[in-house]
């Protein structure tokens, strides 16, 4: 055995050239699997993450009548009791209630409808990170009587700038009509048009004022652990049957969705890709199997037994994973490193790209897991491609195979 | 107060733009203050009788409104009855097509009614800014009550001539906290009536955005007003609204119940 | 002819080879033609019967959308248009907005005057219908969406009022019976009327207008040049043609990031097939090192070695190159005729979101041309290599085993 062993280590050796190319088949097998889904992932991930950290949160709080009827005075069941527990809740890292309703924008070169958040400023950035989105000004921070951030595109569709006037008009819970000027005392950009265009917050101090109360329309929360936002959304949800409390996939599938056509789609070119690669690798492997014909006619005319010769291929095999499948690792690795802190730029294809809610650099990111799998799916792919060459090399004639030139 | 606000669009009213102007369609009575020496006090108080000219009069007037755009021009003939500023009735008479459609205000709710589908409807929130029977004014124009003389800071630029008449020209910047969306206003009241014969809304950029400019002025039941007014939007010339009084009566008794919805399905002026 | 014979001693090399080319060619080929095949698929779906991959509108329309800016048929001979190579279909529209009323709940609604002989399957409300029936060419009547119903608090049969702003300025008024319930679940379209063309126009006192007149492509690749066909037709210069970048370029971008996202994947594939033909080459080389050193120390001179060699490397590449193109073939074929089915979560999302969960190939013929260029490119790369070895090639050196 221990010669076997020895010669397939030295065959692998004697010819550099080949040797190389299947190490680097198998790497580059390796190194471009981890690649394409540290895009991938990266890519997706972002994108949810950005909704849920700067627009929607990871669960959602509604009446169980506010979808249908999205009326001012369709808030919150039991608001205090929940609000109390949820400050009880250790899971919950933190929350914010809103209210929110429908208004008209008004401004010299304009109108437009828009969804009025009344928000308490600190509770509404611990769960949302939209002030690191802030072109302009503060979130809500501002002497101005009337403040209100409003998004970039909404500013550009009405000509807005710092400290702009604008109007909104809505309906108050006693069905009478309001209308009051605010000062844009900040400018966000969330990287989502409709979000940008249609989204505006100003302080719940000021709804008190105008219209005597603050009926609370929403509450969104931040859990500490993403993962279980669904089964912490059902454990609310059954204490507080009378409202609606949804996880963000539940709320929004389709961005659920755009995860699951990730999957899918790189699970199909994973497919192929790795198609390719065996197929490279076969190739390769029969091609050197016929340039050691002579060779190997020459070991079996002295002796050596069929199957001590298929061994010592599998052996060469297992040497060219073993050094290929670290190698493929490492350089897998290094990418993620990279492109994981510098980020892929796309940028070529930016404009877009906002208005989908997708930032031009990508992040790369992959469960580590990927590592291993990618690294034994392949070694298991090439160890199944060696089969083919080496029967055909114990299906040498030695005579033949020693005068074949 | 009527304000007056130029719309665009019906079908995309989420996108496109609105043009808003405050306008005081204002109807004086015969005032006998002198106007020399003027301090600022009392340009507020040309200003204020402006305004109320006509406050809190009852009326019923018959105009001709004629929507001019680049494309055609729409003529519509009207019966309108006033009480005060809260509640107004009108009533289509031309052309056949809309004849009968009718559109009540009521503080601040506004119907219409339509005899072609024998129905009421409220005018919600949301469509408030619509444009009202196709013309550059809105229905919210016909609702909102502003107060130029109280939340504006005024000055006297100069003494002008417009249509012939003598006018005040004022400069208006409203207060930090007053709910106007203009950042300047410009109107020229006429001296001897305290007629607003010409305003201009301008925006935060100080660029003008729409005119309205009076006319004709006659003695019209018992009152000397303009009975001609234009409103249009700077941006497009082609594009104007065009208001006539054919006649119009004062201090007249309109029975209440005129001015309910049940009425609106009944009326065969 | 050297070159041939040469090839053919050894046919399992000479297989290997070929096979390596082929197959290479093959898979790019596989994944570049679903790759096109996805983004046409995806510009279809969303363009198809709503925008429509040209567009003909008021040139006024463009920046108002108002019914004042519509056209009429008398503006243009829609038969003509129909009769262009490459249209697949031509479309009328009518399209507004308008206040939605049971008298006292009134919210405003989009409006969409349809065609249902066409416009029932082409928008797919066939499949999004879940109460009642669908409309008629001759109905006054109108089917509204689910959350509609919830909010008015109304269902089939009951009626409701439509108002809006008519042509020049007339009042736009109806009443009508809701025929059926639509279940549309993405937000843009929870307010949404559809009524008959006829009536709509009727309703807005603009008997014989449209708001757009769509065009659909039997292909994509055939928009400009039905762009320049339409163009020809379109004698009245108040009217305006589009392309749907220039109506929607928002998906335009969304479609090119997804495309460029494929050409990462791409390039991915190309290094691995592009390192597997090298390889193979390489092998080849390597196995025959013996016979090129014997054939130099006999006296052929290098450079017809070389040439020898490079018209082998050569056949053998076409060969391969052929041979992937007519094995990929069947399989293009099949599949762009009959797309895989996708299933699953994705599946149900995908539908929702008003698309078709297919996923198939394109036959397209500039990418078999470009894909063979490419690799045949990669082939004679991979030869420089032996070119280069064969230059430097040493007789005693090569024939030692």
């Amino acid at each position: 055995m221990n010669t076997i062993i020895k010669i397939a280590w030295r065959n692998c050796w004697r010819n550099p050239l080949r040797t190389s190319i299947v190490i680097l088949s198998i790497a580059l097998g390796i190194w471009s699997s981890i690649f394409l889904m540290g895009f991938s992932t990266g890519l997706v991930n972002q994108r949810v993450d950005k909704m849920i950290h700067l627009e929607i949160g990871d669960i959602q709080i509604h009446s169980s009548t506010y979808d249908v009827d999205g009326d001012i005075t369709n808030s919150i069941e039991n608001t205090e009791k929940l609000l109390q527990s949820l400050k009880n809740n250790e899971d919950i890292h933190s929350f914010s209630s809103r209210f929110k309703t429908e208004a008209y924008a008004v401004s010299p070169h304009g109108q437009m409808g828009v969804k009025l958040l009344g928000v308490d400023a600190i509770a509404e950035q611990q769960v949302l990170n939209l002030e690191t989105r802030l072109l302009e000004g503060t979130f809500l921070e501002s002497d101005n009587t009337y403040p209100i951030l409003v998004g970039k595109k909404l500013a550009e569709e009405l000509h807005l700038r710092m400290n702009s006037k604008i109007q909104l008009n809505f309906t108050d819970p006693y069905t009478m009509q309001v209308s009051k000027n605010f000062k844009v005392c900040g400018i966000f950009s969330a990287g989502n048009e409709a979000f940008d265009g249609t989204t505006v917050f100003v302080p719940k101090e000021t709804i008190q004022r105008i219209i005597g109360s603050v009926p609370i329309h929403e509450i969104i929360i931040k859990t500490k652990n993403e993962t279980l936002a669904d089964q912490l959304a059902e454990n609310i949800q059954q204490k507080y049957p009378e409202n609606l409390i949804e996880s963000w996939k539940t709320r929004y599938p389709e961005i659920a969705y755009g995860v699951e056509m990730m999957d899918s789609t790189m699970y199909i070119l994973m497919s192929i890709i790795i198609a390719a690669l065996l197929f490279g690798i076969i190739n390769t492997l029969t091609m050197s199997i016929l340039e050691r014909k002579k060779e190997l006619g020459i070991l079996m005319a002295v002796g050596m037994k069929k199957w001590n010769i298929r061994l010592m291929i599998v052996f060469e095999y297992l040497v060219y994973g073993i050094v290929g499948g670290p190698i493929g690792i490492l350089l897998g690795y290094l990418t993620m490193q990279y492109f994981g802190n510098k980020g892929f730029d796309l940028s070529g294809f930016g404009e877009g790209l906002e208005s989908f809610g997708y930032d031009p650099m990508v992040y790369f990111e992959i469960a580590p897991k990927y590592y291993i799998i990618y690294t034994l799916y392949i070694l298991f792919a090439t160890f199944i491609g060696g089969f083919y060459p080496s029967r055909i090399a114990t299906k040498l004639n030695p005579i033949e195979a020693i005068r074949s030139i | 107060m009527i304000t007056f606000r130029l719309i665009n669009s019906f079908f995309d009213t989420m996108k496109n733009p609105l043009f808003t102007s405050l306008i005081a369609i204002c109807f004086i009575a015969f005032s006998f203050i002198p106007a020399t020496g003027q301090t600022a006090d009392d340009i507020e108080k040309i200003i204020y009788k402006a305004e109320n000219k006509l406050r809190g009069k009852s009326s019923i007037s018959q105009m001709k409104i004629t929507t001019i755009r680049a494309r055609y021009t729409r003529e519509m003939r009207i019966k309108s009855w006033t009480q005060g500023e809260d509640l107004s009735l009108m009533y289509i008479m031309e052309p056949d097509r809309d004849k009968g459609t009718t559109y009540l205000k009521r503080n601040k709710e506004i119907w219409y009614y339509l005899p072609s589908i024998e129905r009421n409807i409220k005018m919600p929130p949301s469509m408030m800014n619509q444009s009202w029977m196709g013309t550059d004014l809105s229905n919210d124009d016909l609702v909102k009550k502003t107060s130029l003389s109280k939340d504006f800071d005024h000055t006297l630029i100069a003494m002008e001539s417009i249509s012939e008449k003598k006018c005040y020209h004022i400069k208006l910047i409203p207060h930090e906290n007053a709910d106007v969306i203009w950042w300047k206003i410009e109107l020229w009241i006429e001296k001897e009536n305290f007629n607003v014969m010409k305003q201009e809304s301008f925006d935060e950029d100080m660029e003008l955005v729409n005119t309205m400019l009076a006319s004709d002025i006659k003695n019209m039941g018992g009152e000397i007003i303009p009975s001609k007014m234009q409103f249009f939007p700077a941006d497009k010339p082609n594009q104007k609204t065009l208001m006539e009084y054919e006649s119009i009566e004062f201090d007249v008794t309109i029975p209440s119940h005129y001015f309910t919805t049940q009425y609106m399905t009944k009326i065969k002026a | 002819m050297l070159a041939w014979r040469n090839i053919w001693r050894n046919r399992k090399r000479a297989f290997l080879t070929i096979s390596s080319i082929a197959a290479s060619l093959f898979f790019v080929l596989f994944l570049r033609q679903m790759q096109f095949w996805t983004y046409d698929f995806n510009i279809k779906n969303t363009v198809s019967g709503s925008v429509g991959y040209l567009q003909i509108t008021d040139s006024s329309y463009v920046d108002e959308k108002i019914i004042d800016n519509t056209l009429t048929s008398d503006q243009i001979d829609l038969n003509k248009i129909k009769e262009i190579e490459g249209v697949s279909g031509v479309y009328t529209k009518f399209q507004s907005g308008a206040l939605v009323s049971t008298g006292l709940k009134s919210r405003f609604a989009a409006v969409n005057g349809i065609n249902p002989e066409t416009d029932n399957k082409l928008l797919k409300l066939d499949r999004k219908l879940k109460k009642g029936t669908l409309l008629s060419p001759n109905d006054k009547a109108i089917l509204i969406t689910e959350r509609m119903a919830d909010y008015y608090k109304v269902s089939v049969g009951d009626t409701l009022v439509l108002m809006g702003q008519g042509y020049h300025g007339y009042t736009a008024a109806g009443l009508y019976p809701i025929k059926g319930l639509l279940s549309f679940s993405v937000g843009d379209f929870s307010n949404m009327v559809f009524m008959p063309i006829k009536e709509a126009q009727y309703m807005h006192v603009a008997e014989n207008r449209f708001t757009h007149v769509l065009i659909d492509l039997e292909n994509s690749n055939d928009l400009l040049e039905v762009e320049k066909q339409i163009q020809k037709e379109l004698k009245d210069p108040l009217l305006k043609l589009r392309k749907w970048m220039e109506v929607l370029p928002g998906l335009k971008q969304g479609l090119e990031l997804d495309a460029n996202s494929g050409l990462i994947i791409s390039t991915i594939l190309y290094m691995i097939v592009g390192f597997g033909i090298f390889g193979t080459i390489v092998m080849l080389y390597n196995e025959r090192k013996f016979e090129f050193g014997v054939l130099s120390a006999i006296g052929t001179g290098r450079s017809s070695l070389i040439f020898i060699t490079m018209t082998e490397l050569f056949l053998l590449s076409s060969i391969g190159v052929l041979f992937g193109n007519l094995v990929a073939m069947p399989f293009l074929y099949y599949l762009s005729n009959n797309p895989i089915e996708l299933g699953g979560e994705a599946a149900k999302a995908i539908i929702d979101q008003g698309f078709e969960p297919y996923l198939g190939t394109g036959m397209f013929l500039d990418v078999f041309l470009a894909n063979s260029l490419a690799v045949l490119a990669i082939a004679g790369v991979a030869s420089t290599y032996i070119i280069f070895k064969l230059i430097k090639i040493n007789p005693i050196e090569s024939m030692k085993q």
